[in-house]
């Protein structure tokens, strides 16, 4: 078999190969007409095979009647992609070109005039002899393909930056390749250079070529290119040079020498000659991914989630430029994935988040690694709803378990993510997902800290209460005993002076007062001392009570009303009980009656905070009402706080339960710690469970469920 | 026993034992005022001290201590306790140690003359 042959050959399946992966891969119009540019070369190539097996003129010339189709449209799906790629649209031109093609192959099936016989060129193979209509077709051949490389020049002195050095690499690789295929003109003309060699350039160009656009996102066209093109240069050295020096000197101890030297040293001159290339061709890109892999080894430093997560799509938009950078975590409590930190040139709006039934996420768990849109299934692509626009998708895994995931846009200069920027976002995600894990830990044992540092605040100011409360007490003693004595003495001297008493009006006027302030004394004595006992109480909280006992909600709820009438400073609070059922419950006593607090605390506060929002109009309409309603069901009791306060922004409703979390500005305010007190009381201690229903404006309804049975791991 | 109408009262607060004397007068009882529970287990006299109101938050030793000590002493004398926040497990405690009954303060002085009355005049007359 001849070179020619085998040549032929590896072109034709090389053009097959491309063509069904291309028809497979595409996604743009561009890539239909290579792939038919690629059907076009490869039907030449297998033709040009069979030429060179044919044993007679006649089959021979047949032959090249029909492969000269496969030249004829070769260079007009050519004049195609360029037109594509170039993104010109001359209609008439490439209607013309298509024109021209369809009636040269028909004259070539046809007419002698185009082929008209053969001949025997280099020994073995028949070449067909050119007719008249030969040289048109050639001329017209070589305008289009002229015409395309004009095409591809202009469109690069138009271009800039990487764009231009794309089309400058793309028009080396056609300029090359058409040279190289051109030559197969020349033994039709009866000119015997360079065939058959020239074809190498052909295979060598379609596969650069071809897989560098298919591959746009994945290869940098330049890097692939210049890779190729040392390589090639390289080796046509390596292998040419004692091919020469053996043909000339006709001695193969020479060529074999050559060969061994050079085969060795060309490997490492190729790598130093390829990194020296790379850093030229890659210098803004290494500059950024520079910057990441020290972000990136920056990260664990910050502990606190929020700042880190700003902190990474701050750098990745700062550094690589893209459209938006967007972080999505997990968030167990809503199985689905929210955005937590976005950096976008256009904003997004909105809670945005994907659930763990989104075709999307189901296929990053699959997939584990960086992927490009490209990459994701069609079907999963038209399900998708984000706003913006995926190129690079970097999930973060730790420890095998799935945290989170990293989105990003287009490079503003429109270039593609290449392996190498997928390979730091890898070393980023990896660093991230080490990073949040860390700052989930240090927020955690935060977290924990707060709660014992919440526990003592509470013993502390239990101390504290507990001796005020004493010293008070003993005061009330003194006016409990003062006013006592002052009645007992006002009612022993009416006793013994009853006589004198009642023949003066004015003396009886003036003991009966005395009588009634002292009455008014102890009394209010007594009122003062319930609530020293409800501030002692309130403060045992986290004293060894370990008592469950069944008691009413109406008695627990009245010692709040004291407390909560002094706190605020009004005769009435604003209360309905609402008693559907019993309202018997069964829980620690202190514990109820400090939740009860805190609960209708905060709904009287809102109530006061709701007509900061309102008119003077709906001030005079508006009613506060705050109400409790208890139901029992057979497991449980349900106990409603309901009012019709300012209610709870969405914002802050995930952190009202949080420690030192508070929205009330007044300086009455506690630390933070009431609504986080209220969940670990009925949670933790009742094993019970609370939460709540709010809407901005119009009020909030906390729920506490609890068990009517001790449970064990109580308090 | 001969004087069966004085008292022993033991709070820590110097004006409420003064009160206390002071209203026990008025019914002609006489009685014997402490400020701690030390000086109450040290004047404390079994042969004339029948009955002792008796503070049970006191600085240094506690009126538990000092009415087991009292019990210890005089297995009859009559304890009244004086309570600040009168919880059921202290009271029940009390109760248990001997204690007869309680008052609480702040003290109310018509709820003092009727544990006076129930214990000092009408159990002393059922005894």
């Amino acid at each position: 078999m001849s070179y020619f042959a085998i040549e032929s050959f590896v072109l034709g399946f090389a053009c097959a190969i491309l063509t069904v992966i291309i028809f497979y891969n595409r996604t743009r119009f561009l890539h239909t007409v290579w792939a038919l540019f690629n059907i076009s070369v490869g039907f030449w190539a297998f033709g040009a095979l069979i030429v060179t097996l044919c044993k007679d003129p006649y089959s021979a010339l047949m032959t090249w009647r029909i492969t000269e189709i496969g030249v004829a449209f070769l260079a007009v799906f050519f004049f195609h992609v360029t037109c594509e790629l170039c993104e010109l649209y001359p209609k008439k031109l490439l209607t013309a070109a298509y024109a021209q093609a369809i009636v040269f192959s028909i004259l070539s099936l046809t007419s002698n005039n185009f082929f008209s016989g053969t001949k025997i060129v280099y020994g073995s193979i028949y070449y067909a002899v050119p007719g008249l209509y030969f040289y048109a077709f050639f001329v017209i051949w070589m305008a289009l393909v002229g015409l395309s490389q004009y095409f591809l020049f202009t469109t690069y002195i138009k271009s800039q930056g990487f764009q231009q050095k794309q089309l400058l690499y793309f028009i080396a690789a056609t300029v090359a390749g058409f040279s190289g295929g051109a030559t197969n003109f020349f033994p039709h003309f009866g000119l015997k250079i360079v065939y058959p060699i020239g074809n190498t350039t052909i295979i060598l160009y379609c596969v650069i070529v071809t897989y560098a656009i298919l591959k746009y996102h994945l290869l940098d066209l330049k890097v692939a290119v210049t890779r190729v093109g040392i390589f090639l240069t390289l080796y046509a050295l390596v292998l040419g040079i004692p091919f020469y020096v053996g043909f000339k000197t006709d001695s193969w101890i020479w060529s074999t020498t050559f060969a061994v030297c050079l085969a060795t040293l060309g490997p490492l001159i190729y790598r130093s000659l390829r990194l020296k290339a790379e850093d030229l061709l890659l210098s803004e890109q290494r500059r950024y991914q520079k910057i990441l892999i020290q972000a990136a080894s920056g990260m664990t430093k910050e502990h606190n989630l929020e700042r880190l997560l700003e902190l990474i799509v701050r750098i990745v938009k700062k550094a690589v430029k893209m459209e938006y950078a967007a972080i999505f975590l997990e968030d167990n409590g809503i199985e689905a994935y929210r955005l937590r930190a976005v950096r976008s040139d256009t904003p997004l709006e909105g809670e945005i988040i994907f659930k763990y039934s989104d075709p999307l996420i189901q296929f990053m768990k699959i997939h584990k690694e960086p992927f490009l849109f490209e990459e994701i299934p069609p079907e999963i692509r038209k399900s998708m709803n984000f706003p913006l626009n995926i190129s690079l998708f970097v999930p973060s895994f730790y420890d095998d378990s799935s945290i989170g995931f990293m989105m990003l846009g287009n490079k503003l200069n429109k270039k593609a993510y290449s392996i190498d920027d997928i390979n730091v976002f890898k070393i980023l995600s990896r660093q991230t997902s080490m990073s949040i894990e860390n700052c989930i830990f240090v927020e955690e044992f935060k977290k924990a800290q707060e709660r014992v540092f919440a526990a003592e605040k509470l013993a502390s100011i239990g101390g504290l209460a507990e001796g005020v409360a004493h010293q008070i007490n003993n005061r009330l003693n003194h006016f409990s005993m003062v006013s006592g004595e002052l009645k007992f003495e006002v009612d022993s001297f009416l006793e013994s002076h009853a006589n004198l008493v009642e023949q003066n009006p004015e003396l009886k006027k003036t003991f009966e007062y005395f009588i009634k302030i002292s009455e008014s004394l102890i009394s209010n004595v007594k009122r003062t001392d319930g609530i020293v006992k409800g501030i002692l109480n309130y403060a045992k909280v986290e004293a060894k009570e370990t008592l469950y006992s069944n008691f009413f909600l109406q008695e627990v709820i009245d010692l709040s009303l004291d407390l909560l009438r002094i706190k605020h400073g009004i005769q009435d609070f604003p209360l309905e009980l609402d008693k559907q059922s019993s309202d018997l419950i069964f829980g620690v006593k202190s514990q109820i009656m400090e939740s009860v607090y805190n609960l209708l605390d905060n709904a009287y506060e809102a109530t006061l905070d709701k007509i900061n929002i309102l008119t003077s109009e709906e001030i005079s309409r508006y009613i506060p009402k705050i109400n409790v309603s208890v139901s029992q069901k057979p497991e449980r009791c349900v106990i409603q706080f309901s009012d019709n306060g300012i209610g709870i922004k969405q914002a802050d409703q995930h952190k009202i339960f949080a420690p030192f979390f508070t929205t009330k500005a007044s300086s009455k305010s506690g630390a933070g710690i009431g609504m986080y007190v209220v969940k670990r009381m009925v949670e933790e201690n009742h094993k019970g469970k609370i939460w709540f229903e709010s809407e901005y404006g119009k009020g909030t309804t906390v729920t506490v469920e609890l068990p009517k049975k001790y449970s064990a791991g109580g308090i | 026993m001969n004087d069966a109408k004085h008292v022993l009262l033991v709070d820590d607060e110097e004006e409420i034992v003064a009160y206390m004397e002071n209203f026990l007068k008025r019914f002609k009882i006489s009685s014997t005022k402490v400020t701690s529970g030390e000086e109450a287990l040290a004047v404390y006299d079994p042969k004339t001290m029948q009955f002792v109101f008796l503070d049970l938050h006191m600085k240094t030793i506690d009126g538990f201590t000092v009415l087991r000590k009292l019990k210890d002493i005089n297995p009859d004398v009559k304890v009244i306790i004086i309570a600040g926040s009168p919880d059921k497990d202290s009271m029940d405690k009390a109760r248990a140690m001997g204690a007869i009954d309680y008052i609480t303060k702040p003290i109310d002085l018509s709820d003092f003359k009727n544990k006076i009355f129930k214990y000092i005049f009408e159990g002393q007359g059922s005894k």
